[in-house]
């Protein structure tokens, strides 16, 4: 995949939709860490979902990436 | 990160047990935990006749789905609360969950109990949140007992538990300290509980129930302004951060070195329940507190 440099120099968009509020931004991420640090989610409260599939912190996001973030805490 | 069992990209990370696992090696992880967690704690056998309380929520549905995976012989109990824009689809998502994965189910309506919540809540002066929970745990015990289940099983997560510990610690609420855990023998009318997901966190059970493909119920009750163990949880997760692995420890040093003097002193101390006049069941003293709701909410017919 040569174009993810290309991507990662250009202006750049990941849309995030927060579950259960279904609130949806677009925000600047490299990766589901920096993307959990500007939602300020612990990475251990939530679920981050993208095309049904589970991702951990260290994993790589791309412009135009549709990503969920479920929180899990329950209220009892 | 990798799996730290096939080496597949891994789509769980789990800081508290310092690795991380793919799908099905996930999967395989949290039953065999369950697994191991029914054994040693000694829950409940195949033999056993479980009664599972499924409220919609991702736990109690993950509960029943491992216990069934599992080979146990499990039926489900749904409370029916009538609570508008709420209790039909916490319900329908448990009568899909038992239809597709072949579980027995239990309704108990409180409507028809002369209970359902919103008129609990008109006689109430206080918030209806606890009397809303010991309805619930009444019709557990009773349906347990009255059908003749051997095991009335929860789906109360590590993160419960902890909230639950830290705040009977906070208050040393002795009674309630004598009898936290994740098992309950049966005894003066109640019937044997048992939690089997006691050793695993929410984050554990979100990602089960998402890896099964399981629709559940995440509204929050239009009653409830959010309970105060969010806050003890929310601390917890940030001690947790820091520290991997402690809610863990703090939860299983409880069960190995601090619940047995308590228990000691509670069974020289504490009062026994006892019958409630009107409906037999378990009570401190005289007619017990669900009694005494359904005669509140007739009266103000
Ligand atoms: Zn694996
Ligand atoms: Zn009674």
């Amino acid at each position: 995949m040569q174009e993810d440099k290309v991507v990662y120099t250009k202006p750049y968009g990941v849309t995030v939709t927060l579950q259960p509020q279904n609130e949806t931004r677009t925000l600047k991420a490299r990766s589901v860490r920096q993307l959990l640090n500007i939602i300020k989610a612990s990475p251990a409260t939530v679920l981050v979902i993208r095309n049904n599939e589970l991702l951990t912190s260290d994993r790589k996001l791309s412009h135009g990436d549709e990503i969920i973030v479920r929180t899990v805490v329950s209220s009892g | 990160m990798k799996c730290k069992v096939c080496k597949a990209t891994a789509v769980v990370s789990l800081p508290s047990h310092n690795t991380g696992f793919c799908a099905d090696c996930f999967m395989s992880f949290y039953e065999r935990s369950v697994e191991r967690s029914i054994r040693r704690q000694k829950l409940f056998t195949f033999e056993d006749k479980i009664l599972i309380a499924l409220s919609g929520g991702k736990d109690s549905l993950a509960c029943a789905l491992v216990l069934k995976k599992l080979g146990y012989n499990v039926h489900g109990l749904h409370i029916d609360l009538a609570i508008p824009d709420s209790s039909a689809a916490a319900r329908g998502v448990v009568e899909r969950f038992c239809d597709s994965h072949d579980i027995p189910l239990i309704i108990k309506k409180m409507e028809e109990e002369g209970l359902q919540i919103p008129r609990v809540k008109k006689v109430l002066s206080r918030s209806v949140c606890s009397a809303c929970g010991r309805i619930k745990r009444y019709f557990f015990n009773k349906v347990a007992i009255d059908e003749g289940f051997t095991v009335l099983a929860t789906g109360h997560n590590l993160d419960d538990e902890i909230a639950r510990l830290f705040s009977n610690t906070l208050r040393w609420d002795i009674p309630h300290l004598s009898d936290q855990g994740p098992l309950l023998e049966a005894e003066n009318g109640f019937a044997r509980k048992v939690r089997p997901l006691f050793r695993l966190t929410e984050f554990e059970n979100a990602n089960y129930a998402f890896l099964n493909d399981l629709e559940y119920h995440y509204a929050p009750c239009p009653y409830s302004p959010g309970a105060t163990s969010t806050a003890y949880k929310k601390l917890w997760n940030q001690l947790e951060e820091e520290m991997p692995g402690r809610k863990l420890a703090f939860y299983t040093a409880f069960l190995a070195h601090g619940r047995e003097p308590f228990r000691q002193f509670e069974k020289e101390e504490g009062t026994k329940p006892v019958p409630c006049e009107r409906c037999g069941y378990p009570t401190s003293v005289g007619i017990c507190g669900v009694c005494r709701t359904r005669d509140a909410v007739a009266a103000d017919e």
